[in-house]
């Protein structure tokens, strides 16, 4: 089926699987920042913004993401920049592989709430998994951007 | 992984009803667990463009498109101003806000999950279902039918001033709960959903017997306890309001 996608504001037209999930048309696009972690909704590694909001790609028909605002870590790499430096002061980074979802996450999030609080930042990171680490660092990493956010 | 040659978005619900009367069709939620099966259909009928993903505040009822996701739910204002932190106690624990971002409350309601949080959070709340053929139904009644393979079209929440609290016992923060019971309190006494039994969430008076069984999250015997303990945590929270 031929669809139109709307990718870090970049318009394209493809010709896809109707069962195709957004995941791997995205990575077949070149969008290698969206991993292959679970594949069944669990691992948060395939975070992407549909319309602004956190999904998750590989549970998400790309079919139905057609003529929608998608954004990848690819097109957003001035606010991923500046919320990784954070991640890597506290030592959060060991594989890296969760990273990239972590990051968009959090753009998320305070994107639509400029001034969370410790509870609502650990909230939002429900969702995504870390097999190396034990989510502190990264916790604390976002807490930092954030207090930095504040001060100015 | 699931598998379909065709996906349609019908422009109608008499559309999507009359595709959906095939079994080779499947009609596409969110396709948070849908996506799992390894099943093979011939169309995916996904509902998005028939209007479903509002929520409405009317006179007596919240009216709740089939297609609004669970975080729609979880943070709508006027919800939270009659239901206090019930829905966001009920739903914070389902995976992350990526997938309550994607999941809906249709789906969630018409896959009948024994685990589903939110299949035992309505329960209680009286909660109606209108259906494209069926017309208006109770949740209760819908549960124990067989598939009618209708189409759902909006959840009716009654605005009834009514104190509510959820619990649950899940082993970590997102996982799957081994037991979830969600409680109010009327006029006759307490009233409980409880689901994750493991089967299909059910209604229950407080004196009531509520049968159990076992699977790999917890066995009949220990539900039977936990249940007797989130009774009592959700009696203390709501005589506590």
């Amino acid at each position: 089926m031929q669809a139109r996608f709307i990718i870090n504001n970049e318009v394209i037209e493809r010709d896809i699987d109707p069962d195709m999930t957004l995941q791997k048309f995205l990575r077949k696009e070149g969008y290698y920042s969206v991993k292959c972690g679970c594949e069944t909704s669990n691992c948060g590694a395939c975070t992407v913004l549909l319309d602004g909001k956190p999904v998750l790609s590989c549970s998400t028909l790309a079919a139905r993401t057609a003529g929608h605002q998608i954004e990848t870590l690819e097109g957003l790499q001035k606010e991923a920049e500046e919320i990784g430096a954070y991640v890597a002061d506290e030592g959060a980074d060991q594989c890296g592989f969760c990273n990239p979802g972590y990051i968009i996450t959090m753009i998320a999030l305070f994107r639509q709430n400029e001034d969370p609080d410790d509870q609502t930042i650990r909230e939002w990171l429900a969702g995504n998994l870390c097999r190396c680490t034990g989510y502190e660092g990264q916790i604390r990493g976002f807490i930092k951007y954030r207090d930095a956010r504040r001060a100015g | 992984m699931i598998h379909f040659e065709n996906y349609v978005r019908p422009e109608s619900f008499e559309e999507a009803y009359e595709l959906n009367r095939s079994f080779r069709n499947v009609i596409a939620g969110g396709m948070m667990w849908l996506h799992l099966s390894d099943a093979n259909y011939d169309t995916c009928i996904d509902l998005c463009d028939l209007g479903l993903d509002k929520i409405e505040e009317e006179e007596d009822c919240f009216r709740i498109g089939a297609m609004v996701s669970l975080s729609d739910v979880e943070n709508n204002e006027a919800m939270k101003e009659c239901f206090g932190s019930a829905f966001k106690d009920a739903l914070k624990h389902i995976v992350g806000v990526q997938f309550r971002n994607g999941a809906t409350i249709g789906g969630s309601i018409c896959a009948k999950l024994g685990f589903s949080d939110i299949i035992t959070m309505l329960l209680p709340l009286e909660c109606r279902l209108i259906f494209h053929k069926q017309g208006e139904i109770s949740l209760e009644e819908f549960l124990s039918q067989k598939n009618q393979r209708d189409i759902l079209k909006y959840v009716l929440i009654p605005k009834k001033k009514v104190k509510i609290a959820f619990e649950s016992v899940r082993m970590t923060y997102t996982d799957l709960p081994v037991l979830n019971v969600c409680g109010v309190k009327k006029e006759d006494g307490f009233h409980f959903a409880v689901g994750a039994r493991p089967n299909i969430a059910v209604l229950a008076k407080e004196d009531e017997t509520v049968s159990f069984g076992s699977n790999q999250r917890g066995s009949k015997e220990y539900r039977e306890h936990l249940y007797e303990v989130l009774k009592k945590r959700i009696k203390d929270a709501l005589e506590e309001d």
